[in-house]
């Protein structure tokens, strides 16, 4: 039997109350989950800004085919949340 | 009336303990330090590591005329911490518009560029980094993983702040292969001549 492909979905969108709020990055997130599970692959996601375990994200990456980050771009880079993993 | 020129040396080394300690990116900080002390700069010091208030950083940046960083690279860029205290301190510069009114752009004149709303034009900005990375691994397309990219290139993310804010960017300063088959001692000889160089001083 063929194993689905996995495909493991970053969102480090860092939330600004009332300035930025992660709708927008939630809306492309939700554009590629429905992607992929139209394609039959099985969804790993990990939000950084509600926690992770760094060894438990490590496992996640050798399962995942793809990875994709979704991510704001805040001066010039991800959200400190992101570089902190 | 004082003329004397200020200097914000920022040391934005984490400790890892019995890892990385902070010796190196010490020792660079230390050798900028009597280099801007040498030739009667006022020197403002920041360790990210030990605190900061974002308002109190932005006036020192405010006040400084040259502010350069000095980091470890950790996974292509400088430490969280740096990213913290970026992220920070510039909204905190976006806000009060003390650093920025905005993006550059206007709908009344279409040829201002993106990334021309600063406001401290005149200062000087310069990273000091030291990396496990070989100097041989930077500029060649034959490379795998930087592909012909610069120091410059890969410090991007940090430099553009600045630039966003009318700093000028001067050419880092760089100590490879810091594990292994690095100079050390010679790229620390080396830093001042460097300074004296970019600053003309």
């Amino acid at each position: 039997m063929e194993n689905p492909k996995k495909v493991l979905l970053i969102n480090t969108h860092l939330t600004y109350p009332n300035f930025s709020e992660g709708l927008l990055n939630g809306s492309f997130y939700q554009k590629a989950k429905e992607f992929f599970k139209a394609n039959n692959f099985v969804i790993l996601e990990t939000k950084v800004e509600d926690g992770y375990d760094a060894e438990e994200e490590v496992e996640k990456h050798l399962q995942a085919d793809i990875i994709i980050l979704q991510t704001p771009i805040n001066w010039f880079g991800a959200p400190w949340i992101y570089k902190i993993c | 009336m004082s003329t004397t020129k200020k200097v914000l040396l920022i040391n934005t080394h984490l400790t890892y303990p019995n890892w990385s300690e902070g010796k190196l990116n010490d020792s660079f900080n230390q050798k900028a330090k009597e280099f801007f002390e040498t030739n009667n700069f006022e020197v403002l010091e920041t360790k990210v590591e030990d605190g900061y208030d974002a308002n109190e950083e932005v006036e020192k940046h405010l006040e400084a005329d040259i502010i350069i960083l000095q980091t470890p690279i950790n996974w292509f860029g400088a430490p969280w911490i740096y990213k913290k205290y970026a992220d920070e301190v510039f909204n905190s510069g976006l806000m009060s518009k003390k650093f920025l009114s905005d993006d550059g752009r206007t709908r009344e004149d279409p040829s201002r560029q993106y990334g021309t709303g600063g406001h401290l034009q005149g200062k000087k900005f310069m990273v000091s980094a030291t990396w496990n990375a070989p100097k041989a691994s930077f500029d060649d397309v034959n490379q795998v993983l930087f592909q012909g990219r610069s120091t410059a290139d890969v410090l991007i993310q940090i430099t553009s702040n600045y630039r966003f804010c009318g700093v000028d960017v001067v050419a880092d300063y760089n100590c490879f292969d810091i594990f292994k088959d690095g100079d050390i001692v010679g790229d620390l000889e080396n830093y001042p001549a460097h300074l004296k160089t970019v600053f003309d001083l």
